[in-house]
């Protein structure tokens, strides 16, 4: 272990906590991995994090107005955009750093990265909405989030929405479901993906991991 | 494309894992004996969801709601978890334990109202409908209560009623193939018809080919076994490369 990973091993992950969907398996992961973390919504809290996780599933538009109402999009911002602070956007996680959303009405997000939440359209009537169950990520070349990772690995979905006009150099992965959409995204500290890297076998607990330690 | 799943499901009763023969019990062991002598953690890695059953004839036992939490520690696959559910309460208990889906059975004939409330809040990927049943004379008959109860209704009916509620998926259990180690009831399920929604195969499964059968069968999404025997230590694992050698698309991970 270099000098620097070391002195990772004392930093403490901050999960974001906005009650939208359960952070058991977030929580086990980190455990798993050995790396300290704390759960926390207060956004003086917030604006101070080492490194954060932000996790989440449901209603786009519901999560916005929790996170508006207390403060913790201003927070973030501070944290991600003013000092830096590495971010993991999971499931609707990921879909909050776009800059808007489009579900039963725009509306704002936290415009981390340039991109819009989109209803998956299908052409092919027999597959479902949502997208559920283990499905390939296709990594985009040079991106640190899938790096010790075999190509073409498997990532565990539950979704009905995705991420698309996604600003250009951001996009970490794509997957197909009739379309294909952006399955990840990475831009400098601020990383996403749709998909459930808690509950993706030991590919997920890599990609948490290779987060964990940049 | 979403891959197809290989499913392993744990009955729990009253402290113990059990075996299941035609839906008669043995407890085998408690959550300690699971870990050290069956290998549970290294199984995991092998497996594509992981369903826990409360099969408790008697009373739904609360410590249920603990034990999946033990089990969930360290498992990092999405997990099903059912047994006794009565109220959107009982489904959100589950939840908050760690579950990403809930299996509901009798509760669909009881009060499907409740049901479509769970759905409602948690959306359909949330609801596996789970199915018991027995064929005489060709004609399959829908059992609830664990199997104790015949509903007098016919499979096909039960299976739309289930789809007209809103269940995200059907696991289907043969109880007469039930921990018999002898195949798939493949017959039934080559010939269901009007599935809309995933499904998954229970019932049956001795060897890696029982898997393999019922996969070739058009419209099966996944297969599952209860079987702690027969899949013991390697089992599952040797299973799953059978598969993946045998052209069954199934998820590929980073391995150990």
């Amino acid at each position: 272990m270099t000098f620097n990973n070391y002195l990772k091993k004392f930093q403490v992950i901050s999960i974001i906590d906005y009650e939208m969907g359960n952070l058991y398996s977030i929580k086990g992961a980190l455990e798993f991995l050995n790396f300290e973390y704390e759960v926390i919504s207060d956004p003086a809290l917030i604006a101070k994090a080492e490194k954060i996780i932000l996790p989440g599933v449901g209603s786009f538009n519901k999560a916005m107005s929790i996170i508006k109402e207390r403060g913790v999009d201003k927070a973030l911002e501070d944290s991600v955009l003013g000092r830096g602070t590495p971010i993991l956007g999971v499931c609707l996680g990921m879909q909050l750093l776009a800059k808007k959303g489009n579900e039963g009405g725009a509306c704002s997000g936290l415009n981390f990265i340039d991109a819009s939440i989109e209803k998956i359209e299908l052409i092919d009537k027999r597959l479902k909405i949502p997208h559920v169950g283990f499905n390939t990520a296709h990594y985009i070349k040079d991106k640190k989030m899938f790096e010790g990772l075999e190509p073409e690995l498997d990532f565990y979905f539950v979704h009905s929405f995705i991420m698309k006009n996604v600003e250009k150099g951001a996009i970490a992965a794509t997957t197909n479901y009739g379309v294909e959409f952006v399955s990840a995204v990475e831009k400098n500290n601020i990383w996403g993906c749709q998909f459930h890297p808690e509950k993706s076998q030991l590919s997920g607990l890599r990609l948490l991991k290779n987060f964990l330690e940049i | 494309m979403v891959k197809k799943r290989l499913i392993f499901t744990l009955l729990y009763r009253n402290g113990k894992f059990n075996l299941s023969r035609n839906f008669t019990l043995q407890g085998v062991g408690d959550f300690k004996w699971l870990m050290e002598n069956y290998d549970f953690k290294n199984i995991m890695h092998y497996i594509d969801e992981l369903v826990i059953l409360n099969v408790d004839r008697e009373i739904r036992t609360d410590d249920f709601v603990e034990k999946i939490k033990d089990i969930v520690k360290g498992c990092f696959i999405p997990i099903a978890c059912g047994g006794g559910i009565k109220t959107m309460k009982d489904a959100y208990s589950f939840l908050d334990a760690g579950a990403d889906k809930v299996v509901i059975n009798s509760l669909i004939h009881e009060n499907p109202n409740e049901v479509k409330k769970i759905i409602d809040v948690f959306g359909s990927q949330f609801v596996v409908g789970s199915i018991d049943y027995k064929s005489v004379d060709g004609i399959s008959f829908v059992y609830t209560n664990c199997g104790q109860k015949n509903t007098g209704l016919s499979l096909e009916n039960v299976i739309k009623t289930y789809q007209d509620i809103g269940v995200g998926e059907i696991y289907l259990t043969a109880m007469q193939k039930d921990g018999t180690g002898q195949g798939y009831d493949l017959d039934i399920i080559n010939n269901l018809t009007n599935i809309q929604v995933p499904l998954i195969v229970s019932g049956g499964a001795g060897k890696p080919i029982h898997f393999k059968q019922v996969f070739d069968i058009d419209g099966v999404d996944a297969v599952s076994t209860a079987n702690l025997f027969n899949f013991m230590s390697g089992g599952l694992i040797d299973a799953r490369a059978y598969l993946l050698d045998n052209g069954v698309n199934l998820a590929r991970w980073k391995t150990l």
